[in-house]
């Protein structure tokens, strides 16, 4: 490993930033997911129900390709987050590794082994977050919406 | 005198986290294990009286066109057996098996807020009562757990609905300050190096239930309110002769009751994450995703309350996003029970009474989870709605699910609760007599459903041919009371008459089992180090970086008043002391005020609930000077120099008691906003008799509230980041000024609220939308009443203490609850003039 990288194992402030960075990972997915179905039921509904509720033509065209768009940002969104959580469990085992082989013990391992936990369950959330996203936008497709 | 000084230290330090004797002892004790043992006991208690009434229901089904019962006892008999069940038996059971051992588990002296813990209870308590009393007057409600509008409204429900809403909305405030509690106690006092990592299977999942109860629990306490003033006030949320909706109801409702389905289950698969492996001999295979997958399943809960509402007439793509989240679901739960196969697979297991309850929870829970992905589809659900078929699907999940895993963690931690061993034959006969007995009630109501037996009816005609299958199930359900009374007596006999148990007789590996059995009043006297994800199987070693400086500050320390460590969220690492409360009767008057005033809506005698409201506010008063005491009579310099109780930000227990009830507030009054524009969208006028528009006076209230926000944020940094017992010249009074000035100004803000609240010639009655209005400035003004009281508290703290830090903290608490008023006033105000503008 880099020299660089090592120091950013140990430098406290540097693993704070990776801490951050590896929380909001684990809990991006999540937040997109709900988003997802929220806004998906909310904006379709909402619509759908104001149009019908004034006797007015609901903007179906409209709502379909929002839907459609909104999900797939969100779908990336979720998607990174996976991305940046495997990403950093790489790094945080690769730093543990060094740090060990350094003689390092106790909190020196400590640390990189949160990251590296933040991180896998970062990348796993994601993967079940995605799917349910791709499930949550495939029914646009499939439905006619405001039908 | 080498020896007397070095047990002084602990007797005093042991004292310190005594109880009184007697009967204030008994009222005042806020300690975690005495109010977790009240609930677990009080809820049990309620679990057996339900029961009971599910006893009468089976009798009275046991052969068709039975008459033991009349129709409206019967309609009674599942509402209250459906309401124990679920809000004062579930919920509450497993909130007090958290409060009792999390701190154990996570090595912790105490929960955060010891008195807001009791206050809790004693809401919890009161609700119970509340709703039970309806028995004395014989008005019990009748409309079903669920308690559907217009079922449960003004025009065909009578008063028995009102203690249904009142003894719930006190239970459910109850629930969720729990959940802040547990909540906060996982996220900033665990023991020193318990990292996220290394945190109990049960502490991941309550905090994630705390977090689901908070999301979820406040739109049930909204809609009990929104209903219960259509009931006494006349407002047409639910009417739809005046633009109220009907389904507004079962949204607000299935938006709280779905997710509660996996606040029970979650909480009851941590306790069998915890004894698999120890009865297993091996530890829990798959950790990670075993988190994965109790955070999948708890955010995933938030997003499936629809498929509760399928036979309503909701449109087509609606149904199936709901479809969707229900299957994606089926992964995080199946990961879980992979886990468990997995880990008795590579374990030695011991079919311990523990053991053999864990093994009767997969076995049903996967049951019900099949049936449950059956009825996650619409097509079949829609078939089967309404029928016995859901009825067993949700007993196999619920008893499955939560039931076998709470008696497989009695069984598991009884000694750790009472120090005593109870009869294993006893146990191993309690386990097979609830298990068949379990099976033989239910399964048959697969049959019974999916033959078209509706559920919810007193009776049925010998012509369906369901006599058999119906007997069974009430056979079933009196040998399944056998095994719960067999259960029953042998937890009481071992509790009174038990032989001792050892400190651990399962050779545990979670930190409880490090502890005493049971676990002194003080729980560590001195703080445990944790160094892996099995402490009670690999101990931290003597030389851990943190067990020094620990050690220095915490072992038998302090000797004057109560304290526990604070550690950093994710690391784990030791930033800090919390003083923790001392007894007091204090949180005992607060619930028995707000019990005062729903007593007077109960019997309409209106002027008593003002004594209810005087009582409330002096116990909350009292509570929050006797605070202050104790902040002003001991010595909070750092602990060890290092541990500071007094510090800025996320690193004070109260900013994290702020910032919950802030978030409390922003979502009472996003689901009140949420309501409206509901109702909105599907009236066909909106609003009727015009708006309620006086832009001057909202923009003013607007000003008000930021500049109270702005000023106590202003306010509480002069004092900076100062050592404890600092006094710097000119920040009193800048304390003093920025407190008064916030006063000032959100006393104008309240006004000018009330102003148009009372002055705007609004009629709550006359339409959903003015409805809407009225109950979203009343909840303003009340929301600004609580900050008006924060702020007040912050002055109180700065003229009693000297020095800056406490008063400047106390100011920064304000702050942030001001910054949620605006939040709150801006989607008032969106609603009421916004929303109307902008959606046709």
């Amino acid at each position: 490993m880099a020299s660089g990288e090592r120091g950013a194992a140990r430098d406290p402030r540097a693993r704070r930033k990776h801490l951050a960075l590896a929380a909001i990972a684990v809990l991006a997915s999540p937040a997109a997911w709900l988003a997802s179905l929220w806004l998906s039921w909310g904006v379709q509904d909402f619509t759908c129900s104001a149009a019908a509720s004034a006797d007015s033509d609901a903007p179906a065209a409209g709502l379909f390709v929002i839907l459609l768009v909104m999900n797939i940002v969100l779908l990336v969104l979720a998607a990174l987050s996976g991305v940046v959580g495997w990403v950093l469990a790489r790094h945080s085992r690769a730093a543990t590794q060094q740090a060990e082989s350094d003689g390092g013990n106790g909190e020196s391992a400590n640390r990189p082994g949160v990251l590296s936990f933040l991180g896998v369950t970062a990348a796993v959330l994601s993967l079940l977050f995605c799917y349910g996203i791709i499930l949550i936008t495939a029914n646009p497709l499939v439905f006619e919406v405001c039908s | 005198m080498t020896s007397t000084s070095h047990i002084e230290p602990k007797e005093a330090h042991s004292q310190t986290w005594d109880n009184a004797p007697g009967a204030r002892g008994f009222f005042s004790a806020v300690q975690h294990k005495n109010v977790g043992m009240r609930y677990m006991v009080t809820a049990f208690l309620l679990f057996l009286v339900g029961g009971v009434l599910s006893l009468l229901m089976r009798l009275q089904l046991a052969q068709s066109e039975n008459d033991f019962l009349e129709p409206d006892t019967y309609n009674e008999l599942f509402t209250m057996h459906g309401t124990t069940m679920m809000f004062l038996f579930a919920v509450p059971f497993l909130e007090g098996l958290a409060s009792y051992l999390l701190p154990l588990m996570i090595g912790s002296r105490d929960l955060p807020f010891p008195r807001y813990n009791a206050f809790n209870y004693w809401c919890y308590l009161l609700g119970g009562i509340i709703l039970y009393s309806s028995y004395i007057f014989a008005m019990v409600p009748d409309a079903g757990w669920f308690a559907y509008v217009p079922l449960s409204g003004p025009e065909f429900s009578d008063k028995a609905m009102d203690f249904w809403l009142f003894g719930l909305t006190l239970a459910e405030i109850a629930a969720v300050g729990a959940a802040i509690e547990i909540g906060v106690a996982v996220l900033r006092t665990r023991a020193p190096g318990m990292s996220l990592n290394r945190m109990p299977i049960f502490a991941w999942t309550m905090l994630a239930v705390s977090f689901t109860i908070i999301v979820a629990f406040i739109p049930l306490i909204v809609a009990s309110v929104l209903l219960e003033l259509d009931r006494t006030i006349g407002t047409a949320f639910f009417d739809t002769q005046s633009g109220g909706n009907p389904l507004l109801w079962q949204h607000l409702f299935w938006i709280f009751g779905h997710p509660e389905v996996y606040v029970m289950f979650l909480p009851g698969a941590a306790i069998i994450s915890h004894v698999i492996p120890v009865h297993a001999r091996h530890p829990l295979v798959a950790y990670p995703l075993v988190v994965v997958a109790l955070a999948t399943t708890a955010v995933m809960s938030l997003g499936l309350w629809v498929h509760h509402m399928y036979s309503v007439g909701l449109p087509s793509i609606t149904l199936s996003f709901f479809t969707a989240s229900s299957m994606a679901i089926t992964l995080a739960s199946g990961l879980q029970v992979f886990a468990w196969l997995a880990t008795l697979w590579l374990g030695r297991a011991r079919f311990t009474v523990p053991m053999m309850f864990a093994i009767g929870f997969i076995v049903t829970f996967v049951a019900g989870g099949i049936t449950g992905v059956m009825v996650a589809s619409v097509a079949f659900d829609q078939q089967v709605h309404d029928t016995y078929f859901v009825v067993a699907h949700f007993h196999y999940v619920l008893i499955g699910g939560m039931l076998f895993p709470v008696f497989a963690g009695l069984h598991h931690w009884w000694s750790k609760f009472t120090g005593k061993l109870y009869s294993t034959i006893a146990g191993h006969v309690s386990f097979w007599l609830i298990f068949v007995g379990f099976h033989t009630t239910f399964f048959p109501m697969h049959l019974t459903g999916l033959w078209g037996m509706p559920r919810r009816v007193y009776t049925y005609e010998r012509e369906l041919g369901l006599d058999f299958v119906n007997l069974l199930s009430t056979i079933g359900a009196f040998v399944l009371a056998a095994g719960v009374l067999v259960l029953t007596l042998n937890f009481v006999r071992s509790w009174f008459w038990g032989r001792p148990a050892p400190q651990d007789p399962w050779h545990g590996d979670s930190l409880e089992w490090v502890a005493d059995s049971p676990a002194p009043s003080e729980n560590w006297p001195a703080i445990p180090v944790v160094a892996s994800r099995t402490p009670g199987w690999n101990p931290a070693p003597d030389d851990h970086p943190y067990a020094e400086p620990v050690r220095e500050a915490f072992e038998h320390q302090p000797k004057e008043f109560r304290a526990s460590p604070m550690t950093t969220v994710v690391s784990g690492e030791p930033d800090g002391a919390v003083l923790m409360p001392s007894p007091t009767l204090w949180p005992l008057v607060s619930p028995v005020g707000l019990a005062v005033i729903a007593v007077a809506m109960l019997t309409q005698w209106y002027p008593l609930s003002f004594l209810g409201i005087l009582i409330a506010v002096v116990g909350l008063a009292g509570w929050a000077w006797r605070n202050e005491s104790e902040f002003a009579r001991n010595d909070l310099s750092p602990l060890a120099g290092r541990f500071p109780f007094e510090a800025r930000g996320s690193r004070s227990i109260g900013w994290w008691a702020a910032s919950s009830a802030a978030i409390v507030a922003v979502i009472a009054v996003a689901t009140l906003a949420f309501s409206a524009l509901y109702l909105q969208v599907n009236a066909a006028v909106w609003p009727v008799g015009g708006m309620v528009d006086n832009t001057l006076a909202f923009v003013a209230v607007t000003i008000a509230l930021l500049v109270a926000a702005v000023a106590t944020g202003w306010g509480s940094r002069r004092s900076g980041d100062v050592e404890w017992g600092t006094v710097t010249p000119g920040v009193r009074t800048a304390h003093l000024t920025t407190a008064v000035i916030a006063l000032v100004a959100g006393a104008a803000a309240l006004l000018l609220v009330c102003l148009v609240w009372f002055g705007g010639d609004i009629d709550p009655s006359e339409h959903a939308y003015q409805s809407s209005v009225w109950t979203l400035l009343a909840t303003q003004s009340l929301v600004t009443l609580a900050a008006l009281f924060g702020t007040g508290i912050a002055v109180m703290g700065r003229l009693r203490h000297r020095r800056d830090s406490r008063p400047g903290m106390l100011l920064r608490y304000s702050s942030i609850f001001w910054a949620a008023t605006v939040a709150t006033w801006l989607l008032t105000w969106a609603t009421i003039d916004l929303f109307p503008r902008l959606v046709i």
